[in-house]
């Protein structure tokens, strides 16, 4: 569930929402509050990058050390 | 009129200027935000019960999609579908993320507990999928005079909070960890 605080989280958490729950093989809610939702805010145009996809099934193994395991 | 203009003289010590504040910035709300991130994520799929406000950030994303993701020959690479109802709408997404697609669908707090059924059965089938999740002003849709954003979150029930549906154990427990170690990623 991922909760952003800004526009651009907005925008980050879309794109990290499909990667976590490819990797966790989980449904993922991102909870966008009416208070962003329809202002129109003056934001900080971020940078595409080519990793920000991270199509796949796979946890990085970084990942995989900080959560310490997968527990259900 | 201009001759009195030109007559004035300033006496006061105000002085004023352009900031330029919103240099290098862009103009944007997050429904469109949230469906630009979905449409550059490689979302293929979205379902969408068009009769809601939050259907907005659909329609965003329609738009952005057409402009964005149809083939040289016309063929559009998404899928947008219309469903009768919450529980539709999920099923289909549920279904083609099941087939291996990136789907999405967007709904409210009392919406996605009406998805609270294949949300149960999304999880125990391991099938990856996306909501995009527009709270009201209010938990229970009443709006501003019972403004409380907060309890949607705080809830024992994250992912089905507004109405009676108790899915608990759909949220990941070690979601709080996962964050911040994607976070920032862009």
């Amino acid at each position: 569930m991922l909760l952003p605080a800004s526009v651009n989280e907005c925008y980050q958490f879309a794109m990290e929402a499909f990667d976590l729950t490819e990797q966790l093989q989980d449904p993922g809610i991102r909870s966008l509050r009416s208070r962003y939702r329809h202002e129109q805010l003056d934001v900080r145009p971020v940078r595409l990058s080519r990793q920000a996809t991270e199509a796949g099934k796979v946890l990085p193994r970084k990942t995989w050390t900080v959560l310490g395991g997968f527990e259900r | 009129m201009i001759s009195l203009a030109s007559s004035l003289t300033k006496q006061d010590p105000l002085l004023l200027e352009p900031m330029h504040a919103d240099r290098g910035k862009i103009i944007i709300d997050g429904n469109a935000a949230a469906a630009l991130g979905a449409m550059f994520a490689g979302v293929t799929v979205c379902d969408l019960v068009s009769h809601y406000a939050f259907f907005l950030s659909g329609r965003k994303l329609i738009d952005f999609m057409k402009k964005h993701r149809v083939e040289p020959d016309g063929k559009a690479s998404f899928a947008i579908v219309q469903a009768e109802d919450e529980l539709a709408a999920v099923g289909m997404v549920l279904g083609a993320g099941w087939a291996g697609a990136r789907s999405m669908t967007s709904t409210s707090g009392p919406g996605i507990s009406l998805m609270a059924e294949f949300a149960g059965l999304g999880y125990f089938a391991e099938t990856s999928r996306s909501h995009l999740r527009i709270s009201s002003a209010s938990v229970l849709s009443t709006g501003m005079p019972t403004r409380n954003q907060c309890r949607e979150t705080c809830s024992p029930s994250p992912i089905c909070p507004t109405a009676n549906t108790k899915h608990g154990h759909a949220a990941p427990r070690f979601c709080q960890r996962v964050l911040p170690v994607r976070h920032g990623g862009l």
